[in-house]
């Protein structure tokens, strides 16, 4: 049986959260790129997206946390998720965005009465020929429901046969996705789902993981595959919990009508009052903060550190158009040239034309 | 920041794909920054929206004077996103583009995304049959009418109690005292195998609010409560 691979929330596949309606293959592809195994069983669609972003700028490490729901997994699908560095994988056991909600709503405050109308606004399983020279399986392991791969890919051609054969099927507009990627040279971090037995009915499962990577400044993997077809509106959301020591503005590149601007991709819902590494710690897991969560030195407690926690939200249905998102410092910070040469890769996805070039 | 880059952000604040060749900017006007490539006709970059890229730009460049030729390179380029990337842009005045064009944002799409498609399926109770001293007509139904709040137990410490262990599998038994009015006087816990205290508070609480057909006399129950649940 051939699988099938679909991506979330970043082109190819990536994703996040995922989800749920029963959708046809083409309004499933249009939501980031799921993969799947048969083109004529439905697959699982990203509605509902958690995702927590806790950044160090001095290991200059982050902590991707992303919770995904999805409904109706009977078959296995998959997703992929680019990361500027070598990421490591791991299941985070207790999801911590109920409790992130309520310490840090995300919901954006009351807009102001105005009484006028509403704003508009090598353990390759199968890998085989070709594919092994230029793909590198650089870890596999089962993550809850998961085969989680930890991709390292020099061609995409190869990278796209690699997860043919791993049952994560592409489809054109997730090759160019990948491509795009590969040329920056991104890892990836490809998941299988490896549904168990069927259920009667709907059902819904929430599993959530970690990815760690290095990266000098936050980045979330927004991009999705160019479908031909804008998929059917159905309701998304997409709520991301930023914990840094340093305040940031979501910035990302997206092609409108032939120009290509910076945007503000998400909401900021509120102002959340400073806070410590220790209290954030306190609710999602010290486990899951990195370095922030560990005492920096016997007379030290890094656990106590100022922290801010920004909370965002993007409720749009398609991100047709736009890039990754990079979260940018709101105040000026100091950058050598050995930092700036680590934000090459950022740099081409705020600015398509330098990726073009590399 | 030269007046030089000064353009060239301006140009990606406004419209990057107007920057992808070499550039001569003209005069600005209130309609934003107008250029013309070299190799074809005058091009204007896309000014809207103009307040908020010029905005943006304020915090570290000073207004350009005068036409200058922008040599477009990749390594400007460069210049320019590193200069957003650390910090030297006012990015809280770009454009925001949060929901579908002419979709107003809605606060209670992620409750009611989150909470209805998640909860159900992360945590269950099973309430075995109760055996009460003196019987009760529906011990049973009342105790089976409990189970969606006990499954709420099981969330509520999934949220709050941050230190509980992490999973919600377990069991106890459940001893409470129904009076000749039908209501629970007192209630306590024993055999607990891996319920979180925080779990077990709520279930008690929720227990003592029930109200039974009231027993020829009071009346001792006993019931067991198996719980299973994800986080």
């Amino acid at each position: 049986m051939k699988p099938l691979l679909s991506s979330a929330s970043f082109g190819i596949v990536a994703a996040t959260v995922l989800a749920l309606p029963i959708v046809s293959p083409s309004d499933a592809n249009a939501c980031g790129g799921f993969f799947r195994r048969r083109v004529t069983q439905t697959i699982p669609s990203l509605e509902v997206e958690q995702v927590l972003i806790v950044h160090d700028p001095v290991t200059e490490e982050e902590q991707f946390i992303r919770e995904l729901v999805f409904r109706d997994a009977k078959d296995p699908f998959g997703f992929v998720v680019p990361t500027p560095s070598q990421p490591t994988v791991a299941k985070v056991e207790r999801s911590p965005f109920a409790a992130l909600a309520q310490r840090f709503p995300p919901e954006p405050p009351e807009p102001p009465a105005t009484g006028g109308p509403a704003p508009k606004g090598g353990m390759s399983r199968g890998a085989g020929g070709g594919a092994a020279a230029t793909v590198t399986v650089l870890s596999q392991e089962r993550i809850g429901s998961f085969t989680a791969f930890v991709l390292a890919a020099t061609d995409a051609g190869a990278l796209k046969k690699w997860l043919d054969e791993n049952e994560l099927a592409t489809t054109p507009e997730s090759d160019a996705w990948l491509e795009h990627y590969v040329k920056l040279g991104f890892y990836f971090a490809a998941f299988r789902y490896e549904a168990t037995a069927p259920k009667a009915g709907p059902s819904s499962r929430a599993e959530t993981v970690r990815l760690t990577f290095k990266t000098p400044l936050p980045y979330y993997p927004y991009r999705e595959p160019k479908h031909a077809k804008e998929p059917a509106k159905h309701d998304r959301v997409l709520s991301v919990w930023l914990a840094s020591p340093v305040r940031s503005t979501p910035v990302a590149a997206v092609e409108e009508v032939g120009v290509t601007r910076w945007k503000r991709p998400w909401r900021e819902s509120n102002t959340h009052a400073p806070t410590t590494s220790g209290t954030v710690g306190a609710i999602v897991g010290a486990g899951n903060m990195g370095a922030l969560g560990q005492p920096a030195s016997s007379t030290g407690d890094a656990r106590e550190a100022p922290l801010s926690v920004q909370t965002f939200q993007d409720q749009k249905t398609s991100r047709r158009g736009w890039g990754d998102v990079v979260l940018v410092p709101e105040r000026p910070y100091t950058s050598d040239d050995a930092r700036l040469a680590r934000m090459n890769k950022l740099m081409a996805t705020l600015d398509f034309a330098i990726g073009d070039v590399r | 920041m030269s007046r030089h880059l000064h353009l060239l952000a301006l140009c990606m604040l406004a419209g990057l794909a107007a920057c992808k060749r070499p550039l001569t900017a003209g005069a600005e006007s209130e309609g934003g920054l107008h250029t013309a490539a070299t190799d074809e006709a005058s091009v204007s970059v896309a000014p809207e929206p103009a307040p908020a890229t010029e905005a943006a730009l304020a915090p570290t460049a000073s207004a350009p004077s005068g036409p200058t030729t922008l040599p477009v390179t990749i390594e400007e380029r460069k210049r320019v996103v590193a200069a957003l990337l650390s910090g030297g842009y006012r990015t809280s005045a770009l454009p925001e583009s949060a929901t579908d064009v002419g979709r107003p944002f809605d606060r209670g799409l992620r409750k009611r995304l989150t909470e209805v498609d998640v909860t159900p399926a992360r945590a269950d109770v099973q309430v075995a049959t109760a055996t009460p001293t003196v019987p009760i007509a529906d011990v049973d139904r009342v105790l089976a009418s409990l189970r969606a709040r006990f499954r709420q137990c099981v969330r509520k410490e999934q949220v709050d109690a941050l230190d509980a262990p992490r999973s919600a599998n377990g069991s106890l038994a459940i001893t409470f005292v129904v009076d000749e009015k039908g209501e629970v006087t007192s209630a306590s816990t024993s055999g607990n195998t891996g319920v979180p205290d925080a779990t077990v508070h709520c279930v008690v609480t929720t227990l003592r609010r029930a109200v039974f057909t009231a027993p020829k006399s009071a009346s001792t129950v006993t019931v067991r409560l198996r719980f299973s649940g994800e986080q």
